[in-house]
């Protein structure tokens, strides 16, 4: 890991990034738009019926028109900068759970990104939230993790299972007080 | 009273945008407009790649996810001015 070095005995057991279905969601609105090109010349051509001239033009507008595919090429080449750029903030954002500690990567845009750490002593609460029907289905959702500081809260909106990893993350922190041999005061 | 109507030949007001390149017909527009386009597409690249390259090197699919980039890329420049040969 670059982002951050592991201390002694410290491991990593899990890295979680939001569930395919949120980058889905998230691109899905790039693909209708992309479809714009292909359905509005036919969208044309049904509201002009009966107007000669209006057909004519509507008529240029397929993509043997060497100008409507310029615009349609740079309208998809804008639409996948989008799409890739989404595809980029999902991958290159984070959450590592460690035997020590709970890491959280956001990349915010290029050029900014946030590192944060909660060590596992330090947390009081851990909540899930599954809303909704899709969330529900394909069980992702949101873990929130509440530390003893002050407005000190890690969200982690879109993981898959999110039940499973806060059993994963009250586990380690029953391992990690039990390894410190103290316990731990809430 | 007769119009004193000036003897010299009339000079041509230069455009305050003479500066611009000078549009001579659509494929020059083309040219133009796809230049500007190609230079911010390198720019967002470059960009990206280099994230990719520090955030996500470790990943195996970060080579794949840059190479799918430049290729789709490349195919919708292509397609764009496909029609201007």
């Amino acid at each position: 890991m670059t982002e951050f070095r592991l201390e002694r005995g410290e491991r990593i057991t899990r890295a979680v990034r939001k569930h395919w279905f949120v980058l889905i969601l998230e691109v899905l609105p790039f693909v209708l738009m992309a479809l714009i090109p292909l359905v509005v010349p036919g969208i044309l051509d049904f509201i002009s019926r009966g107007s000669d001239n209006l057909s004519t033009f509507i008529a240029l507008l397929t993509l043997s028109n060497p100008w409507v595919r310029l615009v349609a090429g740079l309208w998809w080449l804008v639409l996948w900068i989008a799409a890739f750029n989404s595809f980029t903030s999902y991958y290159l954002n984070e959450w590592i759970i460690t035997t020590h500690r709970i890491v959280e990567i956001n990349q915010h845009g290029f050029f900014s990104r946030e590192v944060s750490s909660l060590l596992l002593n330090r947390v009081q609460d851990v909540r899930t939230d599954v809303d909704g029907l899709f969330a529900t289905l394909l069980h992702y959702g949101t873990l929130t993790i509440q530390s003893a500081g002050a407005n000190n809260h890690f969200h982690m909106h879109g993981i898959p299972d999110p039940q499973g990893l806060r059993d994963l993350v009250m586990k380690e922190i029953t391992e990690y007080h039990k390894n410190l041999n103290t316990t731990r005061v809430i | 009273m007769e119009d004193q109507l000036p003897e010299a030949p009339l000079e041509a007001i230069s455009s305050p945008l003479a500066f611009l390149p000078r549009v001579e017909s659509a494929y020059d527009l083309v040219s133009i407009l796809f230049t500007a386009v190609f230079f911010l597409w390198a720019l967002y690249t470059v960009v990206s790649i280099y994230h990719w390259v520090r955030y996500g090197h470790h990943s195996w699919i970060a080579v794949p996810a840059i190479a799918l980039h430049l290729f789709i890329s490349a195919v919708l420049m292509i397609f764009a001015t496909s029609g201007f040969n």
